[in-house]
């Protein structure tokens, strides 16, 4: 009997050990994420979907730096150009120095995450490609698969063109060579410009989508017209500018836009999303979330409350000089303005003076601009959106970087301080308005020979630029910094004219054109890719240089190297992990 | 009546008649070669009587004629003599040293006389004479071949590392606590350790199989001794002050350094608040008065205001000095610890309940903790069946806010926060709801927090952890020789953290905005262990022991957080929990954390010819759920061989080695940290990650799906292959003991997460095996003892040395960069290489003049008179990225521990110190210090070591160097170049701490006999009291978790230098 019941205990005993030790018992299948098979329908996809348009903001992607590569292309188009200074003291984010001094680096992390944001971007919109045309989708109808694929290509297009900007030789990934559950797919060679692949996808994507989307951050057949033009236009290509004139016609004469009514409503949230919208990066923004704000530009915010950080991207001298306008309203074209300097701005406004440092002076005492400078910058003495009168202790070393405060992505007060971080705002980043349309048309129609027609579309901007009622008010200081009464009179003295004569010389008329793009879109992250496709580079950035270097001690002896630095160079870790066979797949810039 | 009162009298007095016969005083004298042995313990045999021999090795204790008393002494042969009259005098033989230590081993013990691999055992006598609040913190120094780094913020955890690294990931060895299995060092109380033991061959540890890689530390708590019971009392109180000061400038000298850096750039000099009026020679700097208004002398301070709208912090300025500002003196450490124990022949238990705390020389950080813990065990069934368990229960608590390596922390702050600034604005401590403080507004006094409000305002910061530990166990001896165990063992832990921020509106980047966030972590882990162990002796010569076991394994955690902002009051009360908080402002996650089961049969054969001939045998067979079928389980074997050469005839000539043993391991071991999930293919729906506001709202994005994790089905474990060669020995009369082991470690399959390549996306990448790593050393442990008279004294020394090499990583040999922070990563772990080397450019000096700097490979624009002379590596006349090249190497030639024991009669003096040589650091914090980064203070190299010419007003290429041995580079206020990662920040890290020096007086009956107690001791410590060391940073010990970043130096909480009294009673 005894015997039994130690055997009995002995086989309870192992029955415990061998129950609990099955092949369940060793399956731990992931908590708390989602199975692919889980996404394999209708709904999975166009979450994907989502997922792809979360790339176009520049954040977002796990391991990146909050700015480094962001949308706003304020680093790269902005900081890189005459339009922008780093801006805050010298040794915050040292690798925008190198940026804004010409010493790029394959090592450079901020170029580093660029080039991965565009992939990260590229390889979303393959696989919402690919998972669309799945079979193991059934619920998915044949025209909205039509359609999810075309906002797809939009997506991979708008990332193939964002490289090709930054990027001589870019490698295309498509669907056809990306799987998800491959990570060595993706391993496709660069082997020289990808204007070809971007132009499919934005034609494809015109094809696919709809002239109206029910959701207003979804591509439109618009919105990939508009690309397709500015592939065009950026390619260079002289016969593909020419046959970008029709499509940007259709664009202009057709299409459901307008001129918003006044410029500054470019960039204020209560004005998202406006008639001259053609494709904004959206931002949203809640006091319990603000992933989905305009980060990227969060450290480009003035140094002080309400902001308080962290003061980069300021605007330097040259740019300021730029706006000003002769008797007729019109910019200097002659280029005297890069010499004739306004100056004194920690005085009252109308104390300061234009000087040309070689003697010859104009009269003393509020110098003329074109209204669009102080919607553009931010000036000493002039309001600063509905914050405050600006003074200098917006930047937060005014003898590194000087006086001036850029201004265009920074939210109206009503927009201001939602989320956890104060700094970030809603405020849509307009990627792509008619304003830019209008400018590439009349550059087309420059290069065509048809100079009157490219005077009327400049027309149509600077007609808006000087509508009455649009320009900064002046403001008188209350006791405390924050309070101040608005006036009904201009901040500064304005003054902004129509091209009445006609345009004969097309040389002229070039740079009209040209200049009317520094002035409608400075500080909008675009001028650097505008110097690099007009081919100036060297010529304008060198001047630049010895222009702000006057001031801006640390460019002083800085140049441009052409034709290296029109590009950046590629990361080399994207080469290291580019291996296949023992082969680098990727292959540097040459002029790197 | 009268009757019964006799009757009572009779009784009484027969009683005591018969107690004067049957249970008498014993007294009596142990003795030993030397003389008197004093503390040995007398015994009587059946009973709880015992006793010990006082300073003259004398005792007394009750025991009746014929009773035996078991006398026994450590180091010495235990002896049972019968009483036979009143006076006894005993002689014990000194015992073989290495008979006498039973060693914990995998699931089972051993006799130290009979182990084969590298093992090394450290009691609790060395463990607790540094008081701590882990036991890794104690280990340290005390064995050969483990590396340990200590986290000196109080209630930190040591990074423990044996024998190098056997892998890039996670090389955390596996602590084996009475049999429980734990990755976590966690808040055990270090009092109630026994011994430790480390497994540091595969040999040793195999038996663990897939965790065994990193080594194994197993831990033995106390239980209770044989003997009546007893009750002890412990406790010590200290006081703790930093040591080094930061080397920072005062406000004046860095008005001249900015006066410099401004000359020498080529721009006037001018700052937001000082004035200058003087020349290069004399900058003649002034200080205003205010610095908020910045630069202001004259004030109406009637206007202070500080509300959103309207920030007018009026500020005076000042010449702090900040690390006084935020250090205290004399900071306390307490320890209470009570114990009961005892046992008898069929039971014994172990109770201690105590409780510690620490608050650190930090400002407002400190620690503490309560724990309890039960051992006890029973027999049953005629002593077939012994039942039992070990139970421990600890509460903790860290409080207050330093991360050590943060930016903003305490220590890096301290450097760099503008001395111009005092702590308060003028409206002083209580001036307004936020606490008075002075910031950092106004022009030019950069962007560090004030660090005094920052760990002030960070004071009510809580991480309170619970954890229950142990195991109940039930042996049966099934048959004679066979004994069968059956253990559950589990590991409970939970953590609250409470994290408040409260508004900083003084701050040049601050608001007014507070807030509060929660987070909870539990975790469990269960262990079922069942063994059946098998002991016999053949022909009184082979001695065979065999055992098999099998064992299951599953462990979980989770963690959920959620925070709010805006809360309308901010009083600790309310702000520490979410309720009062703005709703709209809410904020959470969750997930799990540790999700993993593992299932594993095991076998061990030990042989012994006598004790001549050893071997062992072990095989382990793991499946864990980590890996995906195909590969989820593998055999780890191993085997060992010892040969005790003293024992052979041939050696009897020679004398002078009492013993000696050469051993030598082979064996297998695994590791499978690579994460839970690393088969799948894993999606995620976040709003940073997968989120778009595609319908143009303004306030609330659209969620969507993106692939956050990519699988690799086919992962396995990676392997560690080792050898072991060793020797033990005793000399001299058994005085000097060695200890030496030389050995390998091979790592194959090394599991990397090998960077995909950009374009696949931006999911984890999946662990895959393809590294190789090798690993070599020696271990070196020493110890001498001896006694003259009263005198004896004895000297331990301990010396170890680890190689590690990358012998391959993925297929391309892409090189792991270390942690990136300002600098890009300034760690490379590459092939040929050791593990995390620094990695940047090699400067060899400063360039005397412009004509110089301009014959030099050309660096951009940087090259000029005082600027670094930078290295052209790969000579193709410029310097670009591609000359960065290994700079520095953390690792050390080798760590060493000394300890030094004299005890004359009643007084023992300890000392004991621990070393590592030949180590690099990167001093991140001189990046900030040294040059030309943010606004704020410099170190006072920055303008006293710098490169300055003796003619400044003269052109710059007649500059002639006024100090051609200058360190630092010239001042300059457009540099941005010489911050860069280079030989400059590298520091020789080698250093000897006198960490302990310990003078015990133990007390003699007389006292005793006072305070009616049976026995103890009071003594006085001295910790950390000398650190010899060229690292100028304020601890050379930097624990930086992460073994592909080591050495990094980002601001680390210094050692306290700590006095103690303490104080053990042996109540009963």
């Amino acid at each position: 009997m005894k015997k039994l019941k130690y055997l009995l205990i002995a086989t309870i005993g192992i029955f415990a050990i061998t129950v609990s030790c099955s092949d369940e018992f060793l399956l731990k299948e992931p908590q708390g994420s989602i199975a692919g098979p889980s996404l394999a329908n209708a709904a999975g996809v166009e979450g994907k979907l989502i997922a792809a348009y979360r790339t176009l903001s520049g954040q977002g992607m796990n391991g990146g730096g909050t700015w480094y590569y962001d949308i706003h292309g304020w680093i790269f188009g902005g900081i890189a150009s005459d339009n922008a200074l780093k801006g805050t003291d010298a040794g915050d984010q040292p690798e925008h120095s190198f940026i804004e001094q010409y010493d790029f680096t394959n090592f450079n992390v901020h170029i580093q995450d660029k080039w991965r944001s565009v992939y990260w971007g590229m390889s979303r919109a393959n696989d919402v490609i690919d998972s669309a045309n799945s079979e193991d989708v059934t619920d998915l109808s044949a025209s909205r698969k039509a359609e999810i694929i075309a906002e797809a290509q939009f997506l991979r297009g708008f990332h193939a063109l964002e490289a090709q900007k930054h990027f001589r030789n870019p490698s295309y990934v498509d669907d056809a060579a990306y799987d998800l559950n491959d990570v060595e797919s993706s391993k496709v060679a660069n082997t020289g410009p990808i204007w070809d692949q971007i132009r499919a996808d934005f034609t494809a994507a015109a094809a696919g989508l709809p002239a109206v989307q029910a959701e207003v951050g979804r591509a439109t057949s618009w919105a990939a017209k508009v690309f397709l033009a500015k592939t065009h236009m950026y390619s260079g290509d002289a016969a593909l500018i020419s046959a970008a004139i029709p499509v940007m016609e259709d664009i202009v004469n057709n299409g459901p836009f307008d001129l918003a009514p006044a410029f500054a409503e470019n960039h204020l949230v209560a004005t998202n999303n406006n008639s001259e919208s053609i494709f904004e990066i959206q931002y949203a923004v809640s006091s319990g979330d603000d992933n989905n704000g305009n980060k990227g530009v969060g450290l480009a915010h003035p140094y002080i409350s309400p902001w308080g950080c962290c003061g980069f991207y300021q605007a330097p001298q040259d740019l300021i000089n730029f706006f000003q306008t002769d008797a007729n309203g019109l910019p200097l074209l002659d280029g005297s303005w890069q010499s004739k300097n306004i100056t004194n701005p920690t005085g009252p406004i109308s104390t300061w003076d234009n000087v040309d440092p070689n003697g010859i002076g104009m009269p003393i005492g509020d110098p003329q601009v074109d209204p669009r400078l102080d919607h553009t910058v931010g000036r000493p003495n002039i309001l600063y959106k509905d914050f405050h009168i600006m003074q200098v202790d917006y930047v937060r070393d005014i003898t590194y970087a000087g006086p001036y405060w850029s201004k265009k992505h920074v939210a109206e007060k009503a927009g201001f301080g939602v989320g956890g971080w104060g700094n970030i705002s809603a405020n849509n980043y307009r990627i792509m308005r008619l304003g830019f349309v209008k400018l590439w048309l009349a550059e087309a129609y420059v290069a065509a020979g048809r100079l009157e027609d490219a005077r009327a579309q400049i027309n149509d901007i600077r007609e808006r630029a000087g509508r009455a009622g649009t320009f900064v008010t002046g403001a008188t200081q209350g006791a405390t910094r924050g309070d101040y009464t608005a006036t009904t009179d201009d901040a500064a003295n304005y003054k902004v004219g129509l091209y009445t004569a006609p345009w004969t010389s097309a040389a002229v008329a070039q740079t009209a054109v040209r200049y009317e793009s520094r002035l409608e879109t400075a500080m909008e992250g675009h001028r650097f890719f505008d110097l690099q496709r007009w081919g100036v580079m060297k010529t304008v950035l060198d001047a630049y240089i010895a222009s702000e270097g006057r001031y801006r001690i640390y460019l002083a002896g800085k140049s441009f190297t052409s034709p290296k630095n029109q590009y950046y160079p590629i990361p080399q870790q994207a080469i290291d992990r580019s291996f296949v066979e023992g082969q680098a797949t990727l292959t540097q810039d040459p002029n790197y | 009546m009268k009757k019964e009162f006799l009757k009572q009298f009779l009784y009484t007095f027969a009683f005591l008649l018969s107690a004067g016969i049957y249970a008498q005083n014993v007294t009596g004298t142990v003795t030993s070669d030397d003389g008197p042995l004093p503390g040995a313990t007398i015994l009587v045999k059946g009973t709880n009587n015992f006793a010990t021999t006082d300073f003259d090795g004398n005792f007394s204790v009750e025991a009746a004629q014929g009773d035996m008393l078991v006398v026994s002494f450590v180091g010495y042969t235990t002896q049972e003599v019968a009483v036979d009259g009143d006076q006894i005098t005993i002689t014990l033989a000194l015992g073989n040293l290495l008979q006498e230590v039973i060693v914990t081993t995998g699931y089972g013990t051993q006799s130290k006389r009979e182990i084969t691999g590298a093992v090394t055992t450290v009691d609790a006598d060395e463990l607790l004479s540094v008081p701590a609040t882990t036991f890794a913190q104690q280990l340290q120094g005390r064995a050969a071949g483990v590396t340990i780094t200590n986290d000196a913020t109080p209630g930190g955890e040591s990074t423990v590392r044996i024998r190098g690294f056997a892998t890039v990931g996670n090389n955390n060895p596996l602590y084996v606590i009475d049999g429980v299995p734990t990755q976590s060092q966690g808040n055990l109380n270090p009092n109630d350790i026994e011994t430790i033991q480390i497994l540091k061959d595969a040999s040793a540890s195999s038996i663990y199989g897939a965790r065994a890689s990193n080594g194994v530390v197993i831990i033995t708590t106390k239980k209770g001794k044989q003997g009546s019971g007893s009750i002890t009392y412990s406790t010590y109180y200290g006081t703790q002050n930093t040591g080094q000061d930061v080397d920072a400038m005062n406000a004046a000298d860095l008005g001249k350094y900015l006066y410099l850096a401004d000359f020498y750039a080529g721009k006037t000099p001018s700052h937001g608040q000082y004035g200058f009026s003087g020349t290069p020679e004399n900058p003649g700097v002034s200080i205003p008065k205010y610095v908020f208004p910045s630069g202001a002398n004259t004030v109406d301070e009637n206007l202070y205001s500080l509300t959103p709208s309207n920030i007018y912090a009026i500020t005076r300025a000042a010449d702090t000095n900040w690390w006084n500002e935020v250090t205290q003196s004399n900071a306390p450490i307490l320890n209470h610890q009570i114990q009961a124990s005892g046992a008898n022949e069929t039971s014994q238990y172990a109770f201690t309940a105590s409780y510690f705390s620490q608050d650190s020389p930090v400002r407002f950080v400190g620690y503490e903790r309560a724990s309890i813990r039960l051992n006890s065990s029973t027999k049953t069934l005629g002593g077939r069946l012994k039942v039992g368990e070990n139970f421990t229960l600890s509460l903790d608590n860290r409080k207050g806010g330093f991360s050590n390596n943060g930016e903003q922390n305490a220590v890096s702050v301290s450097y760099k926060h503008h001395p111009l600034l005092p702590v308060y604005d003028i409206s002083g401590p209580e001036g307004n709801q936020y606490g008075g403080f002075a910031g950092s507004r106004g022009l030019n006094l950069g962007n560090n927090y004030n660090p005094y409000a920052t760990l002030s305002r960070n004071q009510d910061d809580r991480s309170k952890r619970f954890r229950a530990f142990g195991n109940v166990f039930a042996e049966a001896k099934i048959l004679d020789k066979v004994t069968a165990k059956s253990s559950f063992g589990f590991d409970v832990i939970g953590r609250r953290g409470m994290y408040i921020s409260r508004p900083q509106p003084e701050y040049v980047e601050g608001n007014f905005v507070n807030g509060s966030s929660a987070l909870f972590q539990q975790s469990y882990q269960w262990t079922f262990t069942n063994t059946v162990n098998y002991k016999e002796t053949f022909n009184d010569i082979h001695k065979v022991e065999a055992l098999v076991g099998v064992e299951a394994l599953e462990a979980f955690g989770e963690v959920f957080g959620a925070g709010r902002q805006r809360f309308p009051f901010q009083t600790t009360e309310i702000i520490s929990y979410l309720n009062a908080g703005n709703q709209g402002t809410s904020s959470n996650y969750g997930g799990s954390e540790n999700d993993y089961a593992l299932w594993s049969q095991f076998a061990k054969l030990n042989y012994g010819y006598g004790d001549k001939y050893l071997a062992q045998v072990v095989v382990r067979n793991d499946a864990s759920s980590r890996f995906k079928a195909a590969t989820a389980s593998a055999v780890f074997p191993s085997f060992s061989l010892g040969w005790r050469v003293s024992e052979e005839d041939f050696f009897s000539g020679l004398t002078f080695i009492d013993d000696l043993k050469v051993r030598y391991g082979w064996g297998r071991t695994g590791n499978q940290e690579i994460g839970d999930y690393n088969a799948y293919t894993a999606f995620q729906s976040t709003s940073f990650n997968s989120s778009y506001p595609i319908d143009g709202s303004d306030g609330a994005a659209t969620p969507g799906y993106n692939a956050s994790q990519y699988g690799n089905p086919n992962a396995k474990w990676e392997t560690t292959t080792s050898n072991n060669i060793g020797l033990d020995a005793l000399l001299l009369d058994r005085k000097l003991s060695i200890e030496f082991d030389l050995w390998n470690r091979s790592t194959t399959d090394l599991l990397l997460n090998v960077p995909i390549a950009y374009s696949a996306g931006d999911g984890g990448a999946p662990a895959l095996n393809v590294g190789e790593m090798l690993n070599s050393g020696f271990d070196l442990g020493l110890s001498y003892s001896d006694q003259k008279g009263d005198f004896s004294y004895s000297i331990g020394a301990n010396i170890s040395q680890y190689r590690n090499e990358i012998i391959k990583l993925d297929e391309f040999d892409t090189p792991i960069f270390g942690y990136n922070s300002r600098v890009p990563a300034m760690t490379i772990t590459q092939v040929g290489q050791p593990i995390s080397m620094f990695y940047g450019f090699e400067n060899q000096g400063i360039f005397q003049s412009d004509a110089e700097a301009a014959a030099w490979p050309a660096y951009g624009a940087y090259n000029a008179a005082g600027k670094f002379k930078v290295s052209d590596i790969n000579n193709d006349g410029q310097i670009t990225d591609d000359d960065r090249t290994i700079i520095g190497n953390p690792h050390p030639d080798f760590i060493y521990g000394i300890n030094l024991n004299l005890t004359y009669k009643n007084l023992n003096l300890n000392l004991f110190g621990n070393g590592s040589q030949g180590n690099d650091i990167y001093n991140y914090v001189r990046y900030f210090a040294d040059f030309n980064t943010f606004q704020g203070n410099r170190s006072n190299r920055a303008l006293n070591d710098a490169w300055q010419p003796s003619n400044p007003s003269a052109p710059r290429s007649s500059w002639i160097a006024a100090n051609p041995n200058a360190t630092s580079p010239i001042m300059d206020a457009n540099d941005q170049v010489s911050s860069r990662t280079s030989s400059y920040l590298i520091e020789d890290g080698s250093y000897f701490r006198l960490k302990n020096i310990q003078l015990t007086y133990t007390f003699g009956d007389s006292i005793n006999n006072v305070l009616g107690i049976s026995g103890g001791n009071i003594y006085l410590q001295g910790q950390n009291l000398v650190t010899i060391t060229d690292y100028t940073g304020l601890n050379p010990e930097i624990q930086t978790g992460a073994d592909t970043t080591m050495g990094f130096d980002g601001g680390y909480m210094p050692v306290s230098k700590t006095l103690i009294v303490g104080l053990n009673l042996n109540l009963f």
